[in-house]
């Protein structure tokens, strides 16, 4: 529903303001461009999608302070391809509500774009995802981050996300005791 | 590698400072790490919440939680867990012999621990771990067979039938050692541990057995070894109707104030609104189903019969007839409601639609009940002497005598010819009969079993709500 709104809204934006341009120019935090389909990121992104119907994206390149050039090109090409793929219930209905919504599976496609980042592209991509409230991008990217925990000792969940930690000898023992049934070691 | 990008990642993250400006309120970074580190630290927790609530089973959150304590926080948050699905996911079902089985119908017997079959492969624990082989002795008196009784959340109810007796009884009770309150532990599989439960103390005035033990949540509708309580049915003599007998509900429950056995006033459960017969084997279990425990009680004049009801919501008892439409017009004057031929059995998944199963003449029954009523409405039927021809092993001296029900669940009844122990099982929604399923091999219940959730090291640093209200008493 929101994406309805989002789209008609913009909709209107281009008749009223720049009826011949239907892409808009982002701006990283380094001053890099990216242009981007207006129509995908009002669809995908609910920033975007005020911004847009709110007037206020600039010609000259929309400044995003907070999204580094690597980021804002994964947001931009993921809003490209995303709007190439079909797009399926499961993408409209997941994108309703925030943190409730039982999560839909990654598409084949989104898996294999994230599947490509490394892992501080991911992290700087779920930072972007969540500040242009991509809501979609943002399952997409948690789900593949949870997936590098699964099947992980806490050591290997430590070493995999640089987490520093934080329990003392004492504590490590006593959770290894309460908790021995749910490590693979022990 | 993996420094060499973080060093970089470092280096275009520098405009940061202002980065908490998204729609959510966020707390503020906690971790505070060296100035190399990156990655998840920077992770708001809402996000980062996001990530933990897809880890499916509780045993990867835990894991996620010993990492660090910021991981642990956030799972240990109030609101966290009502929004995980991984609390409260059946990891599989153990499969229990029944031991009245042995001494009914032993033939072939079957004895043993119960088996643990996991519901799937994603659970991320060693199977082995779930074993109730006591390798470390911890049951006590391990050598005589404990019996597996119930089950809720993580913790299994094992009874075993002591050889002293509860009380020292005269007459025919002597012998109904199978009525006797019996030994009994709560045990936690996966971490290992066991609580030995003491008898409640009879009360020498009354002749008293037992209808059944079972285990309820805690005080606060959490379940853990710190955390239950236990319900025992008691059958005593009738406290005004003489020549009969009448349900008594006891409660266990934990604590250093006030813990131990108590009998619900009768008052409070409606006990002396349910009248039994006096002889106790006319009471038999039938199963517990959406929220309440059922008995089927056969009177003995007129071959009317009746449920005894305990909902454990409200703890109290009620009685209502059963009228199954059965006895208009047919042969079935001498059938018998007993546990081998009525179960009762519920529908989570239909929306809390109680069923009775019934094996009379070797047809079994589905009969559901029509919301708001005592009205039973025929579901399904399947002729057992019929259905089972030409399967493998299948005897022709089969179904002489009435099967039996060996087990009821919501999706499926196990059954077996009384000639012989040959399981196999009815899919109550097509009512098609299988022999080769793996829970064909049991001839007893299957209880489910959850994964713990270890209040004390959540509570540990988890919000302060949590910890307080573990602390409080039971009513």
């Amino acid at each position: 529903m929101e994406v309805d709104k989002g789209k008609g809204e913009a909709e209107e934006t281009r008749k009223v303001a720049e009826a011949d341009r239907d892409t808009v120019t982002l701006k990283s935090s380094d001053g890099k461009l990216f242009e981007v389909s207006k129509e995908a990121a009002a669809r995908l992104s609910t920033v975007l999608a005020g911004m847009i119907a709110g007037g206020s994206i600039d010609d000259n390149g929309t400044d995003l302070k907070q999204i580094g050039s690597e980021a804002l090109e994964n947001v931009v090409d993921y809003c490209n391809k995303h709007a190439n793929s079909i797009p399926s219930a499961a993408l409209i209905s997941s994108s309703i509500s925030f943190n409730t919504a039982p999560f839909k599976e990654p598409e084949e496609w989104e898996r294999k774009f994230v599947d490509r980042l490394s892992h501080d592209a991911l992290f700087d991509l779920v930072e972007a995802a969540n500040f242009l409230g991509m809501e979609r991008l943002l399952d997409v990217t948690c789900h593949k981050i949870s997936e590098m925990m699964k099947g992980k000792s806490p050591d290997q969940i430590r070493e995999v996300f640089n987490i520093k930690n934080d329990y003392t000898k004492e504590e490590l023992e006593e959770i290894r005791q309460e908790l021995a049934w749910a490590f693979y070691d022990d | 590698m993996a420094s060499e990008r973080r060093r970089r990642r470092r280096k275009d993250k520098k405009p940061k400072t202002k980065r908490r400006a998204s729609r959510k309120h966020d707390e503020q970074l906690v971790a505070p790490g060296p100035p190399s580190s990156t990655g998840v630290h920077d992770v708001p927790v809402h996000i980062l919440e996001l990530i933990l609530l897809r880890l499916r089973s509780s045993a990867c959150l835990l894991r996620a939680a010993a990492a660090c304590k910021r991981w642990r926080r956030v799972i240990s948050g109030a609101d966290f867990l009502p929004r995980c699905s991984s609390s409260g996911v059946v990891a599989g079902h153990y499969h229990a012999f029944d031991p009245d089985w042995l001494a009914d119908y032993g033939s072939p017997p079957v004895t043993g621990n119960p088996v643990f079959v996991p519901s799937n492969s994603s659970l991320a624990i060693d199977r082995r771990r779930f074993s109730l082989d006591d390798d470390d002795d911890l049951l006590p008196a391990s050598d005589t067979g404990w019996t597996l009784t119930d089950s809720r959340g993580s913790l299994l109810l094992l009874s075993k039938r002591s050889t002293t007796g509860w009380r020292r009884d005269t007459g025919w009770r002597a012998n109904i050692n199978s009525h006797s309150f019996p030994d009994v532990v709560v045990y936690e599989p996966l971490t290992r541990r066991c609580q030995g439960i003491l008898r409640p103390e009879p009360e020498e005035h009354h002749a008293t057995c037992l209808l059944g033990v079972f285990l309820l949540d805690g005080c606060h509708g959490h379940i853990g070894m710190s955390e239950f309580r236990l319900l025992a049915v008691l059958h005593e003599d009738h406290v005004s109707e003489h020549g009969r007998a009448m349900p008594v509900a006891c409660v266990f429950s934990l604590g250093s104030d006030g813990g131990g056995w108590r009998v619900l006033p009768n008052e409070s459960t409606n006990s002396a609104a349910v009248s039994l017969p006096v002889v106790i084997e006319r009471t038999s279990f039938a199963g517990r189903a959406n929220g309440s425990l059922y008995w089927v009680v056969e009177e003995e004049d007129d071959g009317a019969a009746a449920m005894m009801v305990f909902d454990e919501a409200a703890m109290n008892f009620s009685r209502v007839p059963l009228i199954l439409g059965e006895n208009e017009g047919d042969s079935y004057d001498d059938h018998h409601y007993d546990r081998w031929s009525f179960r009762v059995i519920g529908g989570v998944e239909d929306g809390g639609v109680l069923r009775v199963v019934r094996l009379v003449c070797n047809e079994l029954r589905v009969l559901a009940r029509r919301r708001g009523t005592d009205e039973w409405v025929a579901e399904g039927l399947v002729r057992l002497r019929e259905a089972t021809l030409g399967m493998p092993g299948r005897d022709e001296r089969f179904f002489q005598r009435d099967a039996m029900v060996v087990a009821a669940h919501e999706g499926y009844v196990v059954v077996t010819p009384q000639e012989k122990t040959w399981l196999f099982s009815v899919d109550l929604k097509t009512m098609e009969v299988e022999r080769e399923h793996e829970r064909n091999r049991y001839a007893g219940p299957a209880f489910p079993s959850e994964l713990p959730w270890p209040p004390s090291f959540m509570a540990a640093c988890g919000s302060r709500e949590r910890g307080s209200r573990r602390r409080g008493s039971c009513r």
